[in-house]
């Protein structure tokens, strides 16, 4: 618990880097419920695709999981942190509670910011069709696990830069190569099976079953973060 | 106490520490001496749990690093100065590493005022000085109070003032029965802060002792100034003694400054100067590592 409550606060005393991740999230939710509202919208969809952009806090969760391990590398700050704790995958256990936590927050703050944004634009109830508590407990879920997901990155990379360029190859390239070459393969990728979770995109024929979205997802992050604790566990710290 | 037993390190091809054997006691002030890539920086590493020794063992308060319940409490270190995220503060870190370790909040203060870093405390950490940098180092070694001390390089970057403070508090640490661990290229500073000294070489193990009993083996020589330093030169070398040239004078081991000053006379060499160098830690440094080279 304290492994936690140490790494919350070295998020909170690191201002300038927080700040830097959270404010383009809020400015690209913004930008992006401003767009789906003044553009031409049907107004049973428009909270759905408000709601699209906050899939960008997966993004911002994922940073901030690879920069919780990597920034205690670029700064030899690691050293530090393995002397008091000398049981490394605990170290990690507490980096990635404390990406998961955060990247929620960073969810539930997109999220609450865009529905506001919906309904005090629209001005009450646009007549929404589907779930919109549901998809946004999937919105928050999603960033939770791409925060786990960067701190497994982070801890095998340990590069700051290299991590964070693997991660946007492998989600940017990698992912829709394969799904444009090989579906039935492509659709079980990790960055596919979270969008699923996430209640993703939507209109192409690749889905998945929910519960399968979700066994994956977490066997994804569990995989990821488990060969990374592995790896810190046994790499020397020179 | 700090025990190192036949512990070996190596990284794919290059064996930085070769069956290296010592131990640190409590209570006293051990320098760590060897030239750049000698192997400390890994033993120490090796000593903290960081490294895992590719064979044999180093034990902290007879248990491996890993195996110490609050180490924190038990041992503190100073590896980098620079191990800070550079927009923390400084006392933001020392919060930081406190919570890990489950150290109260008002020991950060007492760190901050005894490194005298209370006022600078709030500011960036990436803003310090480097010898602003070392004593937040030291602070975070001190937070847990710990029982042995384990600093590398520890002056660099103090300040002639800084050296000093950092050496009076390293004597009464070990006053106060703290084990004490200093590794440094400044050999004339491990001379006085040391009481025992561990010199490695190549990552093997070259001499150990107090500082008195590792001067003493170095042969301090006696320098000799003449007019006529070709021909003195000739004499001392017959008569086998080393003789160095320093400076226009000469410099001349394994012959006591008497036997030098008779064989002038008797030679009618002139001589200006005829005087026994002190040995210092640097010479005796130096003889002990050259011949491993």
């Amino acid at each position: 618990m304290r492994l936690l409550r140490a790494e919350l606060l070295k998020l909170r005393t690191t201002p300038r880097t927080v700040v830097g991740l959270i404010l383009p999230l809020l400015a690209i939710v913004v930008l992006g419920a401003v767009g789906n509202i003044t553009g031409d919208h049907d107004a049973s969809t428009v909270v759905g695709d408000i709601l699209e952009v906050v899939g960008f806090a997966s993004v911002i969760a994922l940073i901030l999981g690879v920069l919780i391990v990597t920034w205690e590398f670029r700064h030899n700050t690691i050293a530090g942190t393995f002397m008091v704790e000398p049981r490394r995958e605990r170290v990690l256990g507490a980096k990635t509670a404390a990406a998961m936590l955060t990247g929620a927050l960073l969810a539930v703050i997109a999220v609450a910011l865009a529905l506001s944004i919906a309904y005090v634009w629209i001005g009450g109830d646009p007549g929404v069709s589907f779930d919109v508590s549901g998809r946004a407990a999937r919105l928050v879920a999603a960033a939770a696990l791409w925060g786990a997901i960067g701190v497994g990155v982070g801890a095998i990379v340990r590069g700051q830069a290299l991590a964070i360029v693997l991660s946007f190859i492998w989600i940017l390239i990698v992912e829709p190569l394969v799904v444009g070459l090989y579906d039935t393969v492509g659709r079980y990728l990790p960055g596919q099976v979270l969008d699923e979770l996430a209640g993703g995109a939507g209109g192409d024929n690749a889905h998945i079953a929910t519960g399968a979205a979700v066994a994956l997802s977490f066997a994804y992050v569990a995989a990821i973060v488990g060969v990374g604790a592995a790896l810190t566990v046994r790499r020397d710290v020179t | 106490m700090i025990e190192v037993t036949s512990l070996s390190k190596r990284f794919g091809e290059t064996l930085a520490v070769d069956n290296l054997s010592f131990r640190v006691e409590p209570a006293r002030v051990t320098g760590f001496l060897g030239p750049n890539g000698a192997g400390k920086t890994t033993t120490m590493r090796s000593v903290l749990g960081l490294v895992r020794p590719t064979s044999g063992s180093a034990t902290v308060l007879g248990r491996p690093f890993r195996n110490l319940d609050e180490p924190a409490r038990r041992v503190g270190a100073v590896l980098e100065a620079t191990a800070f995220h550079p927009g923390r503060s400084g006392r933001n870190h020392l919060r930081v590493l406190a919570t890990e370790a489950g150290i109260p909040g008002e020991r950060v203060e007492e760190v901050l005022a005894l490194v005298e870093l209370t006022d600078a405390g709030k500011r960036r950490a990436g803003g310090y000085s480097l010898g602003m940098r070392q004593r937040l180092a030291l602070a975070a070694a001190l937070l847990g109070d710990p029982d042995v001390l384990v600093l590398d390089e520890p002056a660099n970057g103090l300040d002639p003032a800084g050296v000093r403070w950092l050496r009076d508090l390293l004597r009464q640490l070990a006053e106060r029965g703290r084990t004490i661990f200093v590794s440094s290229h400044i050999l004339s500073e491990v001379e006085v802060i040391a009481d025992e000294i561990v010199i490695i070489h190549d990552g093997k193990f070259v001499a150990s002792g107090t500082t008195q009993e590792l001067v003493a083996r170095a042969s301090g020589g006696v320098r000799v100034r003449s007019p006529d330093v070709a021909r003195l030169r000739e004499l001392l070398a017959a008569r086998g003694a080393q003789v160095a040239d320093a400076d226009g004078s000469l410099l001349v081991s394994g012959m006591p400054q008497e036997a030098i000053g008779e064989l002038a006379a008797a030679n009618g060499v002139v001589l200006h100067e005829l005087a026994t160098e002190r040995a210092s830690l640097e010479q005796a440094f130096f003889e002990l590592t050259e011949g491993k080279a």
